[in-house]
């Protein structure tokens, strides 16, 4: 004997689909609802329900609804190629091909010239003045010495910034 | 495919919502995620079964966003409208104004129910969805689903006595 929360869903079922039912469930909620007249009840109120909800007037495809649909989908097929990286990959592939022809024709600056020029001697002797400087950058220079040729440097430093004041 | 089912598209969404305005909009990004995602359908339901499964995403995030701006507005919103029964002004009649009427009033009313229950009914009883479909379309058992319809229908039944008696 089915009771009535157990009732529930065969009563919906009832209400609006009652072949959805099978055999021995409906022999078994028969017997409930000739009991349970709560029940019998709830099964008039699903009916008026779903009766009432069949009856709302649909709501109507709005005017212009496909010509503004075709038009996003439009759009969205003129930026599907951007999204595509495969499709962009395949695009560069001739671009690629020219910035390496283009490499390939321009001759490249002699190597040797660069050689001679580009010692960091060559570039101490002529950029390198003071004298702090040039011991900083030598390897084999102590950190006293350095300590040293640096005040020295600024005892200069501050007399010439004496003179100046 | 659009044809065949914009019709039932924008109907649900205007159940959901309760506005022609998001119903359109709302039917619109339908189509579209359909036309985006159409490569992933594997035919393994019904077209009809698959559009309302998007439909309802579409719809829930839709609400989502507007649930989060309902909040900061809230007040306003209670001081506009007062604490009306939605079916308070219920119209009648079979002319087409009284039936457009009549639709916002059941609208309404349906928008007061959970929205668990909302949907599974309008599923049922507004598309005319088979029990199995709306199974597929929510991913719960068909057992769930006819009792979310009994409750469904039980709460709204007072809500829709005035429909009925017009």
């Amino acid at each position: 004997m089915l009771n009535c929360p157990d009732c529930e869903r065969l009563i919906a079922r009832l209400a609006d689909d009652p072949g959805g039912i099978d055999q021995e469930d409906r022999g078994r909620l028969d017997a409930h609802l000739v009991a349970c007249a709560a029940c019998r009840a709830a099964v008039d109120d699903q009916r008026t329900v779903a009766r009432a909800l069949a009856r709302r007037a649909s709501a109507e495809t709005p005017a212009g609804f496909h010509a503004r649909l075709s038009k996003r989908l439009d759009d969205e097929q003129s930026w599907l190629p951007v999204a595509n990286w495969r499709a962009w990959t395949v695009g560069l592939v001739p671009v690629a091909g020219a910035l390496l022809l283009v490499a390939w024709l321009i001759p490249t600056p002699d190597s040797s010239s660069i050689a001679d020029t580009a010692t960091f001697e060559t570039w101490q002797a002529s950029n390198v003045q003071s004298a702090a400087a040039a011991a900083f950058l030598r390897p084999e220079t102590s950190g006293d010495s350095l300590l040293e040729v640096v005040l020295t440097d600024a005892t200069v430093s501050a007399g010439t910034g004496s003179d100046v004041r | 495919m659009v044809r065949a089912h914009a019709a039932a598209i924008v109907n649900l969404a205007r159940a959901m919502t309760g506005s022609d305005t998001d119903a359109d909009d709302l039917a619109q990004e339908t189509f579209l995620r359909a036309w985006r995602g159409f490569a992933k359908f594997r035919g393994e339901s019904t077209i009809r079964t698959w559009l309302h499964g998007i439909a309802l995403n579409v719809i829930r995030t839709h609400r989502a966003k507007r649930s989060r701006a309902g909040r900061l507005f809230s007040g306003l919103a209670r001081r506009e409208a007062g604490d009306e029964d939605p079916l308070e002004e219920m119209p009648s009649g079979e002319d087409l104004e009284g039936r457009l009427a009549a639709r916002d009033a059941i609208d309404r009313a349906l928008a007061a129910l959970p929205e668990d229950l909302r949907e599974t009914l309008v599923l049922r009883d507004i598309q005319g969805l088979e029990y199995r479909e709306i199974s597929a379309v929510l991913g719960i058992p068909i057992g769930t689903v006819e009792s979310r319809i009994f409750r469904a229908r039980q709460r709204l039944k007072p809500l829709l006595e005035e429909v009925r008696k017009r």
